[in-house]
């Protein structure tokens, strides 16, 4: 999505569902499982009521068929959806248990993204210093990768930390 | 032979020729194309037919052991003296060997020369094999809307040809249903709809072929027609029709396990790997795509193209399952193939899968080495040979925005997306493909 269809985003995955799935030579084809994970991420990224329905259907989905990236991917967004709503405790285990799985398989980027939630998480329950070291962890990734956008964004945070 | 030595002395002694090789073989050279075109301009057409078929003659007694070797100039010397029966026999020959070496081009030439030598009502067994491996040929160079048109040309003479085999009409119906749908893969949309209604039309005839097919044993030309069906049920129709691809291909896989050669076999399980994707069955196309590529490791196996599609189609259910170095394995072994047996499109699908992989494992240092391996190929061999590259751009852009690099990140999106109207038309006539 280029700028300013973000919005358009929820209307695209809709318009995904409803039609049928075809494998494609030259391209992608998606599955649900595709886009389940998508609506998860999505959820995770804007909030919004069903963003923990979406991120548990993404995690079931994910689990049938030992997805691993998808696993976590579904995690990290249901780890969101349980610090939006003040589970501390759950989001702390699901983001932990994300992160552990992003670095298993291994997706760096994934990983830097999931210590930016551990860093938010951190900072709501007011582990301050924790979640300094935790952001200068995600900035460390994100530079490495040159992750410039991400690494922006961190150091913005630190700035408010 | 004392006379045409003694005629080639003179001709060299009067500087027209020269002897360019005395050994193994006497060879003799025009000094110059010009001498050679006016010396053939000097005979009359009947002349020069006589000539190249006295020609043909020799070549074909002097090298009667070595026939494939000279197919092609054999062909070309019974073409110029109207020998329609041999100049076909070795176009036919000629051309399968050089599709063989991947000479595809010139394969086309040969047979474009041979269809040639027929007048368009001409009914024979032999009119319809040139038709017919044209049309072949065509596909492999792209061309399948052509093809479509050759093959129809093909069962027209087949029907006037009665009492013909019944299962060279099954093979052609097949042949229809499997080039439209590549059309469909392969078309601009504004191209592509009264394309597919003329394929459209052809299917009710095909599943009346498929009906008098049904008595027959198990046959691989039967196989391949419902692994046809079961692709087109799903790639042509609008909407898929997942159930009956899952009949034909389950049909298709029931036949071609009792069949000798296992590469029927294999494609039947392709067919059935890809209904299993679309029926949301991820373990099941993954177990099926596995299935098929054990079935081709083994050493007997000898056709290389199915291998390839069985190693790319599991690299791809590898991937879609999240295995993603196991798929890169696979899809490298793949890419390698693809580059030995000449298969450009394949070896760029090849690549775009494992940058897929790449991008999940955020390993953009290896989609951007990707990204300029597949453009090198490109400009080698167009997009037309590659295929389309759209979500190739989109991936790019992907790596592109990540990185920071907006301004080259938004070039390569709009890029893919005015690629993706092109292709498949206006949002609202999008797959679920393009929305994804």
């Amino acid at each position: 999505m280029a700028e300013g269809e973000f919005a358009l985003l929820p209307n695209h995955l809709e318009a995904a569902l409803q039609r049928s799935p075809r494998l494609a030579r030259y391209g992608s084809a998606a599955s649900d499982l595709d886009l389940y994970v998508l609506y998860a991420e999505l959820g995770a990224q804007q909030g919004g009521p069903d963003s923990q329905a979406h991120a548990v259907r993404a995690l079931e989905a994910a689990d049938r068929l030992g997805h691993p990236l998808y696993q976590a991917i579904a995690l990290r967004a249901l780890g969101v959806a349980h610090r939006r709503d003040g589970a501390w405790a759950e989001a702390d285990v699901c983001l932990s248990k994300a992160l552990a799985q992003f670095q298993a398989v291994p997706a760096k980027w994934q990983a830097a993204r999931t210590l930016v939630e551990c860093t938010k998480l951190e900072q709501d329950q007011g582990h301050i210093a924790q979640a300094h070291m935790t952001a200068q962890l995600a900035l460390r990734e994100f530079v490495a990768l040159a992750a410039a956008p991400d690494a922006a964004r961190v150091v913005e945070m630190l700035r408010h930390l | 032979m004392p006379d045409l030595l003694q005629q080639l002395a003179v001709a060299e002694a009067a500087g027209l020729t020269t002897l360019a090789q005395s050994e193994p073989e006497l060879v003799y050279s025009f000094r110059h194309a010009l001498i050679q075109e006016a010396a053939c301009r000097s005979l009359t057409k009947f002349q020069r037919a006589s000539l190249h078929g006295t020609i043909g003659e020799v070549l074909e007694a002097v090298y009667a052991t070595r026939s494939a070797e000279f197919a092609g100039v054999l062909a070309v010397h019974f073409a110029e003296a109207r020998q329609t029966d041999k100049a076909v026999v070795y176009a036919l020959q000629a051309a399968r060997r050089a599709v063989s070496l991947y000479a595809r081009e010139e394969a086309y030439e040969l047979l474009r020369m041979a269809l040639a030598l027929f007048e368009p009502a001409d009914v024979s067994l032999n009119h319809l094999a040139v038709l017919e491996e044209l049309a072949d040929v065509l596909r492999l160079i792209r061309g399948s809307s052509r093809a479509v048109a050759l093959y129809q040309q093909a069962l027209g003479i087949w029907e006037k040809l009665h009492g013909s085999d019944p299962v060279a009409a099954v093979r052609l119906h097949r042949k229809i249903i499997e080039a439209g749908s590549e059309i469909r893969g392969s078309v601009d949309f504004s191209e592509l709809t009264s394309r597919v209604a003329a394929v459209e039309a052809l299917r009710t005839s095909v599943l009346a072929g498929l009906e008098l097919t049904e008595s027959l044993a198990p046959h691989a030309e039967v196989a391949r027609l419902l692994m046809a069906l079961a692709t087109y049920a799903w790639s042509v129709q609008t909407p898929p029709d997942w159930d009956a691809a899952l009949r034909y291909a389950q049909a298709a896989t029931q036949i071609a396990e009792q069949l000798p050669n296992p590469a029927e076999f294999s494609a039947a399980l392709g067919a059935f790997a890809a209904t299993q994707f679309g029926k949301g069955q991820l373990s099941n196309y993954r177990d099926v795509a596995l299935r098929r590529l054990a079935l081709c490791r083994v050493q007997h196996f000898q056709d290389l193209p199915e291998k390839l599609e069985a190693l790319r189609d599991a690299g791809s259910a590898l991937m879609y399952t999240g295995a993603y170095q196991r798929a890169l394995d696979v899809l490298a072994e793949a890419e390698d193939l693809a580059r030995q047996i000449h298969a450009v499109d394949q070896q760029f699908n090849s690549l775009i899968l494992q940058s897929q992989c790449w991008l999940r494992l955020d390993r953009w240092d290896q989609c951007l080495r990707i990204e300029a391996e597949w453009t090198n190929l490109e400009k080698r061999f167009g997009q037309q040979r590659l295929g389309l590259s759209c979500f190739a751009v989109a991936l790019g852009a992907i790596v592109r925005a990540h990185r920071g690099e907006l301004d080259l990140a938004r070039s390569q999106r709009q890029a893919s997306y005015d690629a993706m109207i092109a292709f498949t038309g206006p949002p609202e006539e999008w797959f679920r493909n393009q929305h994804y």
